[in-house]
């Protein structure tokens, strides 16, 4: 008991030694690691001695505890079967430069070693003052022990040394223990969102400015135009994620390139008039222009780049300069001039005199009082603000009506010249197989037949040899105009609709195939075949290219869309095009707006998805 | 033997009559729909039908289901269903419809007419003909099961001559090997598929259809 109150007084000089110790080692550290020299990690790591003796004393004597708060130390790297050593993409042929990286990162990312020094730039200041009391008063008491006051500091010395000794743990705590993970605080995660949309209504509000500077600039030269739609292409594409408003492209489809006339000139026309163009790069820039010009959407492009600084400023601004203003001005400056009233003489100015200047009555009352409200007020109503600028957006940005239907007939158009066109090569397809096949072997047949009743009454023996030769043209023709049936449109599927079809298809695939319907009635019997041909060519990739053992084929019909998946459990890896036949599946599905999605994922499962939108009959 | 044919192509049961009155089957009605087949059935009492599976009206399946109903109302009543190409599905319906005096041929094998005409012979004798096409698909398709694929190749064919209805006598004729070979292998396939062997052939056909049913 007496020697723990005769000890703590050296203890704490013990302690005060450390304190000093610390800004001679953050200065080392600093130094060396900056310097680059031996290592940076090697240096940072090094200096953790410190903290850890603060530490290894704080549990000896002052009844504090403490764990290491360090991420473990990495492994070093590892020789490969090649002889290489990696670090990330990298590699090396020695293990020293990753070895080294990876101590680097493994300092740097703790966040422990920012709190280490941290500890040693204030331990001087906080622990070592701290614990420099109790020796300071004993020493104080050593050299006025004449009088009686020397006598009374040096036991109070004595007696606070133990209690100096936990304070000091208490302290050393505060910075060196492991910190305990904890999620965002209710007010951080009511801030964080809003704040965002602040900042996004503050950027949005800079944008309409550089977008009216460029709808300004329109007047000084058609060079600006292009530059003015992929601006607000852009902006487009930010309101969909910023505001959530997505906003589809309203422009015509873009120009083919010009050709050249008869005179090898390129013209283009521009209402009555036209200009003829020497090179192509000037005559296709002009078509640009032109199509540019002549669409609508442009038009209103060019309103919306002139109207957007008005809208920015009546819902964009006022949130923003209420957090600004309520925070900055009337929080911050505030707080300053307030302190340095108190400190310089006759400086009397304050923010709130702006304040003073709108409503005197204000002026006398704290920034921080009026501000704080001012800036919630502001991140409140700042989600609904954005929601609202997208919205209002959305009115001249968004396709209108007519924009909307012109793209739709460009879309039919182009997917009803695709439709016409696989049905023609299907049909060359069939002509060429009737013509080689069947149409060669009923030829043959013909003549056997021929040959046959010439030889019936002279060589009736040879006369049935040539008859069963026909007999055997007439089944191979029937055999190969069964399977150009089937790939005109299978039997199965006109005799028993999709799901028997489908069923089909499956127990014929070389799998383990397994069918699962939910369909109520029937669908158009054109998208019965577009379905059942883009799952026959889907299981013939299966089969093909997947290694797969297992697949599941799901039909489905929900809110007018038919949905049909084709789900293996091969390796994945599937791409689109490469001669996979899934271009063709696309093809084939969007001359009825159907769609064919595609998930595969290196080591699978792949998924197929399509999707037609369709009525039940 | 006296036959009822359902078939709407004029030419084709005309063919078929001389081709069946040929092998001294006597053809007595001709018919070209379901019902009318239904009908025939019921006032001739024939030893077996022979069907098309498209019919008129509608030209899908009238001549399949008419087939399946009349073997509802008389279990047991032979049927020989002919199609321009075989479907799996079909053949399981056919099958599920009680057992035994079934037949599922292409129109193709009507070629082969002493073939034809035994194959309509077992069938009236409560046997089944199943043709090659869709024991080739079933057997196939299945060739990845399991069970199916410990069997080998030689194994495999002798289980497709099985399931088409063949004796042993004719499994051996079509492999050009013994019949005591046959034999063997007909006791291997059943041991590796796990079922118990027979020596009643249309029961045996059963087994293995119904195996390969089973087994997808």
């Amino acid at each position: 008991m007496a020697g723990r109150y005769a000890l703590a007084p050296l203890r704490c000089a013990v302690l005060v030694l450390v304190a000093l110790a610390c800004p001679v080692v953050l200065v080392v550290t600093f130094v060396c690691a900056h310097a680059g020299v031996p290592s940076p990690a090697l240096v940072v790591a090094r200096a953790r001695a410190l903290p850890g003796l603060a530490r290894w004393l704080a549990g000896r004597w002052s009844g504090e505890p403490i764990d290491r708060p360090y991420h473990p130390a990495p492994e070093p790297p590892l020789r490969d079967l090649d002889g290489w050593y990696r670090h990330g993409d990298d590699l090396f042929r020695s293990p020293w430069i990753p070895g080294y990286l990876r101590g680097l990162e493994w300092v740097a990312r703790d966040p422990a070693t920012a709190r280490d020094l941290w500890w040693m730039l204030l331990d001087p200041l906080v622990g070592g003052v701290l614990a420099a009391l109790p020796p300071l008063l004993i020493g104080y008491g050593a050299v006025s022990a004449d009088r009686p006051i020397g006598w009374a500091a040096a036991a109070l010395g004595v007696a606070a040394g133990p209690a100096t000794l936990r304070l000091h743990g208490r302290w050393t705590r505060v910075l060196l223990a492991p910190v305990r993970r904890r999620g965002p605080s209710p007010l951080w995660s009511w801030t964080a969102p809003r704040m965002t949309a602040v900042l996004r209504l503050a950027a949005v509000t800079a944008l309409s400015v550089a977008g009216a500077a460029l709808a300004v600039a329109h007047v000084a030269g058609p060079g600006a135009v292009p530059a003015a739609r992929r601006f607000v292409s852009w902006r487009r594409a930010l309101a969909g994620r910023w505001n959530g408003a997505v906003i589809d492209e309203p422009y015509a489809p873009e120009p083919a390139a010009p050709e050249p006339g008869p005179d090898g000139g390129y013209r283009v026309g521009w209402l009555a008039f036209g200009s003829v163009y020497r090179s192509p790069e000037r005559a296709a820039r002009a078509r640009r222009l032109q199509w540019i010009a002549e669409d609508p959407a442009s038009w209103r492009d060019l309103l919306w780049l002139a109207l957007e600084p008005l809208c920015a400023v009546v819902l964009a601004a006022p949130p923003v300069s209420l957090v600004a203003g309520g925070l900055v001005w009337l929080g911050w400056l505030w707080t300053w001039t307030a302190g340095l009233a108190l400190v310089i003489p006759g400086f009397t100015w304050s923010p709130m005199e702006l304040v003073g200047t709108v409503i005197p009555a204000l002026e006398e009352v704290p920034g921080p009082l009026l501000g704080l409200p001012a800036a919630a007020l502001g991140l409140a109503t700042a989600p609904a603000l954005l929601r609202l600028h997208g919205r209002v957006c959305g009115l001249l940005l968004a396709p209108t009506r007519t924009s909307a239907l012109t793209r739709r007939v460009e879309h039919l158009a182009v997917t009803r010249a695709q439709a016409a066109g696989s049905q023609a090569a299907e049909l060359r397809r069939i002509e060429r197989d009737l013509h080689d096949g069947a149409q060669a072997r009923w030829v043959a047949m013909g003549m056997n037949l021929g040959v046959a009743e010439h030889l019936v009454d002279r060589d009736p023996a040879a006369a049935k040899a040539v008859l069963a030769q026909a007999k055997q043209s007439a089944a191979s023709a029937l055999s190969e105009l069964r399977e150009l049936i089937r790939g005109i449109h299978p039997p199965i599927l006109a005799d028993r609709g999709l799901p028997d079809a489908l069923r089909t298809l499956a127990m014929d695939a070389p799998l383990d195939a397994d069918v699962r319907i939910d369909l109520l009635g029937r669908p158009d019997p054109h998208l019965e075949a577009a379905v059942y041909f883009a799952v026959s060519e889907l299981l013939t990739n299966v089969g093909k290219h997947a290694s797969a053992t297992k697949v599941v084929i799901e039909l489905t019909h929900a809110d007018g869309v038919l949905r049909c998946t084709v789900t293996d459990d091969g390796r994945g890896g599937a791409v689109p095009g490469g001669g996979s036949g899934l271009e063709g599946i696309r093809r084939r599905l969007s001359g009825f707006d159907g769609t064919l999605a595609l998930s595969s994922p290196p080591g699978g499962p792949t998924v197929a998805t399509m999707e037609l939108p369709c009525v039940l009959s | 033997m006296r036959v009822v044919l359902a078939e709407d192509l004029y030419l084709l049961r005309e063919g078929l009559t001389h081709l069946l009155n040929a092998h001294g089957v006597e053809v007595v009605a001709g018919v070209d729909t379901g019902q009318a087949l239904l009908d025939a059935i019921e006032s001739t009492r024939p030893d077996a039908a022979i069907v098309d599976v498209r019919l008129p009206p509608g030209f899908t399946d009238e001549g399949l289901r008419a087939a399946i109903q009349a073997r509802r109302r008389t279990p047991g009543f032979p049927v020989l269903v002919l199609s321009q190409y075989v479907e799996q599905i079909y053949a399981r319906e056919l099958i599920a419809e009680g057992s035994g005096g079934v037949g599922y041929l292409l129109k193709d094998r009507v070629f082969d007419t002493h073939e034809f005409v035994g194959a309509l012979r077992r069938v009236r004798d409560g046997g089944t003909a199943m043709d090659p096409e869709v024991i080739a698909k079933l057997v196939t398709g299945s060739a990845h099961l399991p069970p199916m694929a410990t069997l080998t190749a030689r194994e495999r064919d002798v289980l497709g001559l099985m399931a088409e209805g063949r004796s042993n006598a004719a499994i051996a004729a079509g492999l050009f090997i013994s019949e005591g070979t046959v034999g063997k292998h007909i006791a291997a396939v059943f041991a590796k598929l796990g079922l118990a062997a027979s020596d009643d052939h249309n029961r045996r056909v059963l087994a293995v259809l119904a195996y390969l049913d089973g087994s997808r």
